[in-house]
């Protein structure tokens, strides 16, 4: 099937219908080379259902006379071969081509009529004056974009009369049928629009060959053209191709001198365009053909001689030049501006850029002094870990650590200070204490500036190992420093990881203290990295203390600001901790998207893949899905990289939680034992509380330890009223199902019917069997059509509610039902319940609202 | 892709008439389906009409369930399978 090439082909095909009542008319189907002017008529032919004569024109020197007569009779025309033989008369043979068509219903096609010969040129005005009478379509296919250089033509085209002409120009594909093309072929479609202009015959060939660059046909189609060319005209060609996007006239001039003649040539040719001063190819894959075909010499010459005529030329962006300065291997530009281009992408927050720059700079500073090279791999480290390429900012830094080491302890100190921070983003945290010690050894001679930097990452590490304590000591001593040495940077810093540190134990006055360092960093021309850390800080640490609305705001929050500053790391962070929040408040479905979407994004192990793996793994091991077990062990293998207690204590939690819903009580004790003894010694209230549920559950007697958090310490003391309270308070749903499972006979149906609504059905299945075995009435499952509505309504509740959609009454609702409307109240109470609406009226808009209801029914 | 059994039951029996309007329910799902990257490869119903046993091709589990939301299709259970051919085995 044909893309966005319906309408052509109903007006073709209305035409056609006109045709067969004797109405003919001629069709001219336009459009550059690609886009697929002969696919569309192919497929008209193929279902019109009329006859089909079919010649083409072709690219000679010398045309071959008729040769689209010459194709129709070949193919079969009796009629028309002895005429063409023997060479004879014109007039008779365009009158045999007449009756040829008078006879039946017929398409006559003449393909890349841009190549026609001059009798071709006359036989298609001498059937385009006659069509109207005959029960024929004329097609005829042509290039537009290179219609100068076809003037014969046009001035053909120019005699046919415009009633009879329906004209067919074919626009290149959008975006999205782009889009669908390359899912058809099941391909990745970026920047496949861009590089291919739309041009379905350039998309094609990419989809076909994805490894190529620009394929062969492509090549050869564009190459082809720019042959024709003059040599003025080819250098003025090679000199745009070279220019990514788009040359200014003003420069072609400055390199070339005089232009208009070449200008000319190419725009005729329809290989460049002209747009408000600027040159630019009309597909990139013809530039890039274009380019790869100049050879090696000339385009280092170009690109010298552009790079020459930019750094004249005011106001010429540092990154074309550098890209100037890189193609024409000029060291001394690309040491000079390549650094200068990172620095102002990382300050507009462009770190991809930024990283790229300062990766464009070291290639050449082999000669430069180890001092000078570890700035330029410090710099890289610093734009590597902002676009989340840890190990490539972890190998640079010690690349760098390794030319100053013993050198310069001030300068050493710094680079020990700023390699911590990746090291524990990526999971090796015991890696990154020993360079923050290290830091911290080096500080203690050096001014407040290098101290602020080392004591604030050591606050950070020690928060990240939840050593709350120690985390706002040297917080503290950062903060102090800071204010010495007037560090805006580092006292934002301090206060945010202090304060992050603070939430696990005071969740108010941490959020304070990170909002502090927020406010600070607005001030900053960092990027806007630390206003998204804040968020992140906020968000994350609220989670994990289970002030889960708090945290979901923050999220929201710190995930926009980070999409429009192009932040990946910390968003990556935040959308898995989204997971995690969305699935603890019962959102199962989104947080299942969340979490997938993280996991495809981030392959290798970091902290954000380890928390997409829990909230994934925790949400299949609650519905009871397949697919939970390789999660949870990578989870494991990527917790114990890091060996901090906020990797572990989750994933053994959950390989807890699992093991027991498997009824494994052994393996879920041994799963709670592993993590328990790092919790009790950084005295985590919510990991030691979860964790000891576990060990009660799977059998032991565990008493509350000591700063609980609250619902697992009335859970521990036996208030399952309490616990499953206070889950409610915090909108958990789970948890406090899981709370009312230990409770009484009522209890366990009000879990039910929440695990019910969730689809938790391990749980809910473990729940009926204890109530069996207790001998307690056990509700009949929900049926399987309630759970499929989302809002958990009964049929019979179902059926009241399209009653009530009608207007109708209880009495009458009764009637209709053979109910009392006793039983039809109660129905809509737990109507207006479920749907947590107020009146029958809200019900049914919420009912339609949730697409339980048609919009008009 | 993972293959899934999915069990569903139906309590006032699954219908699909033999007609065009069980011909655009099937399509109705199946375009569903394909939204989440999810195909319905075929179905084993009981007599009564009461539990189908479906088998699809899926990325993931969550994508089977978001396809069933969309088509408003009950789960029981989702178990990944792949075959066992008896005939496969001689002796």
């Amino acid at each position: 099937m044909l893309l966005e090439r319906e309408a052509a082909l109903r007006r073709m095909q209305d035409d056609l219908a006109a045709a067969r009542a004797g109405a003919g008319r001629t069709v001219l189907l336009s459009g550059e080379a690609g886009i697929g002017k002969t696919s569309l008529a192919e497929a008209f032919v193929r279902d019109g259902g009329a006859r089909v004569l079919w010649g083409a024109c072709e690219a000679l020197s010398t045309p071959h006379p008729l040769g689209p007569l010459h194709d129709i009779a070949r193919a079969g025309s009796l009629r028309l071969a002895p005429l063409l033989r023997t060479g004879g008369d014109r007039a008779a043979l365009f009158e045999a081509v007449l009756e040829e068509l008078a006879q039946a219903p017929t398409v006559l096609v003449i393909e890349d009529a841009h190549w026609a010969d001059a009798a071709t040129l006359d036989l298609v005005r001498f059937l385009g004056r006659r069509i109207a009478g005959l029960p024929a379509l004329l097609v005829l296919t042509y290039r537009d974009d290179e219609l100068d250089a076809a003037p014969a033509l046009r001035a053909a085209l120019g005699h046919l009369p415009a009633r009879h002409v329906t004209r067919l120009p074919l626009s290149p594909l959008s975006a999205r049928a782009v889009a669908e093309l390359a899912e058809r072929a099941g391909r990745d479609a970026a920047g496949l629009h861009q590089a291919s202009g739309g041009n379905p015959f350039f998309v094609a060939e990419l989809l076909a060959h994805p490894d190529e660059g620009v394929p062969a046909t492509v090549r050869d189609a564009v190459l082809g053209r720019a042959a024709l060319l003059d040599p003025d005209a080819r250098s003025l060609l090679d000199l745009a191709s070279i220019a990514p996007r788009a040359a200014e006239v003003e420069l072609c001039e400055a390199v070339l001198g005089p232009i208009a003649r070449a200008l000319d040539a190419c725009l005729a040719s329809g290989l460049l365009r002209e747009e408000g001063g600027m040159l630019r190819f009309r597909h990139e894959l013809a530039r890039v053909a274009v380019e790869q075909a100049v050879a090696s010499p000339t385009s280092t010459r170009l690109h010298a001689r552009v790079l020459a005529c930019l750094e004249a030329l005011p106001g010429a962006g540092l990154a074309r030049r550098v890209h100037h300065a890189l193609q024409a291997r000029n060291g001394e530009a690309v040491l000079r501006l390549a650094p200068l281009a990172a620095r102002e992408a990382a300050a507009r927050g462009s770190w991809r850029e930024a990283h790229a720059h300062s990766l464009a700079a070291l290639r050449f500073a082999d000669h430069l002094s180890p001092r000078a090279r570890a700035e330029l791999l410090d710099e890289f480290a610093r734009h590597a870990f902002e676009a989340n390429d840890m190990e490539a900012a972890i190998r640079a830094r010690d690349e760098a650590l390794a030319l100053v080491s013993g050198s310069d302890a001030a300068f050493e100190c710094d680079l020990w200070t700023r390699q911590a921070i990746p090291l524990a983003r990526a999971l090796r945290n015991a890696e990154a204490d020993v360079a923050s010690r290290r830091a911290l050894g080096l500080a203690g001679d050096l001014g407040a500036g290098h101290q602020a930097r080392a004591f604030a990452t050591e606050c950070y590490l020690r928060m990240l190992n939840r050593d709350v304590e120690e985390a706002i000591a040297w917080g503290d001593r950062a903060i102090d420093a800071a204010h010495r040495c007037g560090d805006r940077e580092m006292l934002a810093a301090a206060l945010v990881w202090s304060g992050a540190a603070l939430i696990f134990v005071d969740h108010a006055r941490g959020c304070e203290r990170v909002r502090g360092g927020l406010e600070i960093g607005r001030e900053l021309a960092d990027g806007g990295v630390r206003i998204a850390d804040a968020w992140q800080m906020l968000g994350t640490a609220s989670g994990e203390v289970f002030e889960l609305a708090d945290a979901q705001r923050f999220l929201d929050e710190g995930l926009a600001f980070a999409r429009t500053r192009d932040l990946d790391r910390l968003g990556v962070y935040m959308e898995a901790w989204r997971a995690l929040v969305l699935l603890e408040r019962g959102e199962w479905s989104a947080a299942g998207d969340a979490a997938n979407a993280v996991l495809a994004r981030e392959a290798s192990g970091s902290t954000s893949r380890v928390m997409a793996l829990v909230a994934l793994g925790r949400l299949r091991v609650r519905r009871g899905d397949p697919g939970a077990g390789e999660l949870l062990d990578e989870a494991l293998e990527l917790a114990r990289r890091s060996g901090t207690l906020q990797r572990l204590a989750p994933v053994r939690a959950l390989r807890a939680e699992a093991a027991w819903l498997a009824g494994d009580l052994a393996a879920a004790r041994a799963e709670a034992v592993a993590a328990m003894e790092l919790a009790r010694e950084k005295s985590h209230p919510w990991f030691v509380g979860e964790l000891a549920s576990w060990l009660r559950r799977a059998g032991l007697t565990e008493a509350a330890p000591p700063g609980c958090a609250e619902p697992h310490a009335l859970q521990l003391a036996g208030d399952w009223r309490g616990s499953a309270d206070a889950w409610e308070r915090r909108g958990c749903p789970y948890q406090q199902a899981m709370a009312l499972a230990e409770g009484d006979g009522e209890a366990r149906k009000s879990a039910l019917a929440i695990l019910e609504r969730l689809g938790a059905r391990p749980l809910a299945d473990e729940v009926r069997r204890r109530m069996r075995e207790a001998g307690l009435a056990v509700p009949r499952g929900a049926r399987a059509a309630t759970r499929a509505n989302g809002a958990g309504l009964t049929t019979r509740e179902m059926e009241v509610l399209r009653l009530l959609a009608r207007g109708w009454q209880n009495a009458r609702i009764a009637q209709e039902l053979s109910r009392s409307p006793r039983t039809v109240e109660h129905h809509l109470e737990a109507i207006l319940a479920k749907l947590e609406v107020g009146s029958r009226g809200e019900a049914v808009a919420a009912a339609r609202e949730r697409g339980l209801l048609r919009q008009d029914g | 892709m993972p293959r899934y059994m999915i069990e569903r039951t139906f309590p006032d029996g699954l219908t699909i008439p033999m007609n065009s309007d069980g011909a655009k329910a099937c399509l109705g799902v199946v375009d569903a389906n394909a939204a989440q990257g999810v195909t319905w490869v075929h179905s084993y119903v009981s007599p009564d009409h009461r539990k189908t046993y479906c088998i699809y091709d899926g990325p993931t589990p969550e994508s089977i369930r978001s396809a069933a939301a969309s088509t408003k299709l009950p789960i029981d259970r989702i178990t990944e399978v792949s075959v066992l051919d008896p005939y496969f085995y001689r002796s």
